[in-house]
């Protein structure tokens, strides 16, 4: 039972994401591909927003997806599966900036570099483009958490519970990470 | 993730989602997924068997039977899988013994031999309940760790998560040996109500040995309830007396790398590299063995001079810790080496596998401007 058609999603057309789910717990391939060809997208670009110019978010991105796929039984609402998968890829992306933070530390890996100028599109308007350089330009200065709840409530523009949720931490805690990070974006103007 | 919030400046960032992307992606998960069955498309391939919801009989050949006259389990379980989707699966064996796997995990049939029943944990977890039988041993493998029974209760699980992969043994009744995995690793018996994990893949080895090598590595031996040992009793079939737990990897290839990191430390450049060397040559097959390369190969770079050994460790750093944190920098690395011992070929041949893998990499600059 092929998905012939593609990924049908909000449009309230095609299957939705707990019918998914759940055939994709009864090990039927094609909703597991209708899973992964559905949020691919999302989950791609979150990952990559977060670690720009990282070599290997694709391989972050496979893990995320393979981890979610095999443990979908431990999904408690079926819907929901697309902000799970973004939790998971948060995760996995602060465990990843962690490591990193040690081997440079170690002396086992050259600090990161973002290019600031190539994170903006060409179309963007020149507000976005001045904030996305501002908040890219002191990612690589600031701890893993810190970094990522910056990226998901500047650049993801997302509400400090959906930030708790995908990060696994409390709204306080959020509130306080943003705070910091903040205070370094301002003194960075 | 307010995907359509349209004054969202992520928006606005660059990213390739092309579909090729997303289909070369896909091929590399559905991969990893392996063949994936509908919930009651499992089986024992090739075996007539009839298997119930909850418990079923398999096929065990018992009594005097053609391989000299010991009980064997049926030849059709030879390359047999048992796999499960969204249900939990048990299956009695004729001889009593119990297995039980949970849901999305697979076991196949390995070696079997008159003497010998073999299963392989690919994924998930199984629960048995063996029966002791004089002469046969049972014994469940889950990525290299080697679990053999002695006739008890007992669970093996893996657990291959985005950044991890871990096996764990926990013994509800009798006692199990286990071995770890890896080159080094020592038996263990583990006695009712303990259990054992273990990290056990490449990826993990290479990467949280950096952070803690001590602490990723060590199998975990939680104390059993006072009243499971009561429970427990004295092992059976003339076991000899339960050993107090003691880690594996207590020597080897860890003590080795510490050691040269120590010497490292010290200062003693050349010690650590030759104890490097030693891991290496005595542990080609480690976890650690990656990085000992890697950083192996810097000490020749940076701190003896010696750029032929230096590309030396460096290639066998790249070709041991394929997927490691490290490995851009060893293939940067390998690059420089190369220049410095003045081997253009090979230097341009390294550059190119670089810019090719890391095409935006953060010594694409460095990289591409050498070898001219």
């Amino acid at each position: 039972m092929p998905v012939a058609n593609g990924p049908l999603t909000k449009s309230g057309a095609g299957p939705s994401d707990a019918a998914l789910v759940i055939a994709a717990r009864g090990g039927e391939a094609w909703a597991q591909e209708a899973l992964f060809r559905r949020h691919a997208r999302m989950a791609i670009g979150l990952a990559h927003r977060l670690l720009p110019h990282d070599a290997e978010v694709d391989d972050l991105v496979q893990d995320c997806f393979v981890s979610a796929l095999r443990r979908l039984s431990a999904l408690q609402n079926p819907q929901a599966f697309a902000a799970w998968l973004g939790s998971i890829v948060v995760h996995a992306v602060g465990k990843r900036l962690r490591r990193q933070r040690l081997l440079t530390r170690l002396g086992l890996r050259t600090p990161e570099s973002i290019d600031t100028q190539s994170i903006a599109a060409a179309s963007a308007p020149g507000e976005v483009v001045v904030e996305l350089r501002r908040v890219y330009g002191l990612l690589t200065h600031l701890p893993a958490e810190q970094r990522v709840a910056l990226v998901l409530r500047r650049v993801e523009k997302m509400e400090i519970p959906q930030i708790a949720e995908h990060m696994g931490i409390s709204m306080s805690t959020v509130k306080r990470r943003l705070k910091a990070a903040e205070e370094e974006l301002e003194r960075s103007r | 993730l307010n995907d359509h919030a349209e004054d969202k400046p992520a928006r606005h960032v660059v990213v390739d989602v092309s579909e090729a992307r997303i289909d070369r992606l896909w091929g590399r998960v559905s991969a990893r997924l392996g063949r994936t069955r509908p919930v009651r498309s499992w089986l024992f391939a090739g075996a007539a068997t009839a298997l119930a919801a909850a418990a079923v009989v398999i096929a065990v050949r018992s009594g005097r039977g053609p391989l000299g006259g010991r009980d064997v389990v049926a030849s059709a379980w030879e390359g047999a899988s048992l796999e499960t989707g969204a249900d939990a699966l048990a299956v009695k064996l004729v001889d009593g013994s119990q297995l039980k796997l949970d849901p999305a995990s697979r076991v196949e049939v390995g070696d079997r031999t008159p003497s010998t029943v073999k299963l392989v944990l690919k994924r998930g977890r199984l629960g048995c309940d063996v029966t002791h039988r004089p002469g046969r041993s049972f014994v469940v493998v889950a990525d290299g760790v080697e679990v053999r029974v002695v006739g008890t209760r007992f669970s093996v699980s893996t657990d291959h998560g985005a950044d991890s992969a871990r096996v764990e043994v926990q013994v509800e009744r009798g006692v199990v040996e286990v071995r770890g995995a890896g080159a080094s690793a020592e038996v263990v018996r583990v006695e009712a109500g303990r259990s054992w994990s273990q990290v056990t893949s490449t990826k993990d080895l290479a990467g949280p040995a950096i952070e803690d090598p001590t602490a990723e590595e060590t199998p975990e031996m939680t104390p059993p309830p006072e009243s499971e040992r009561r429970a427990a009793g004295p092992a059976r079939n003339g076991a000899r007396a339960i050993s107090p737990p003691k880690p594996t990897h207590v020597t080897g290839p860890r003590e080795l790398f510490e050691q040269a990191r120590g010497q490292w430390r010290r200062g003693h450049i050349q010690e650590a590299a030759d104890t490097y060397q030693a891991l290496l040559d005595e542990f080609p097959r480690d976890g650690r063995a990656g990085l000992a390369a890697f950083e192996l190969g810097r000490l020749r770079m940076d701190r003896l001079g010696d750029m032929r050994g230096a590309v030396q460790a460096l290639e066998r750093a790249v070709a041991l810790a394929p997927g490691s944190e490290f490995r851009e920098d060893a293939m940067a690395r390998l690059v420089a080496a190369h220049a410095a011992a003045h081997d253009g070929v090979r230097c341009a041949r390294a550059r190119d596998q670089y810019l090719a893998k890391f095409p935006s990499g953060v010594h694409r600059r460095t990289v591409a401007a050498a070898c001219r």
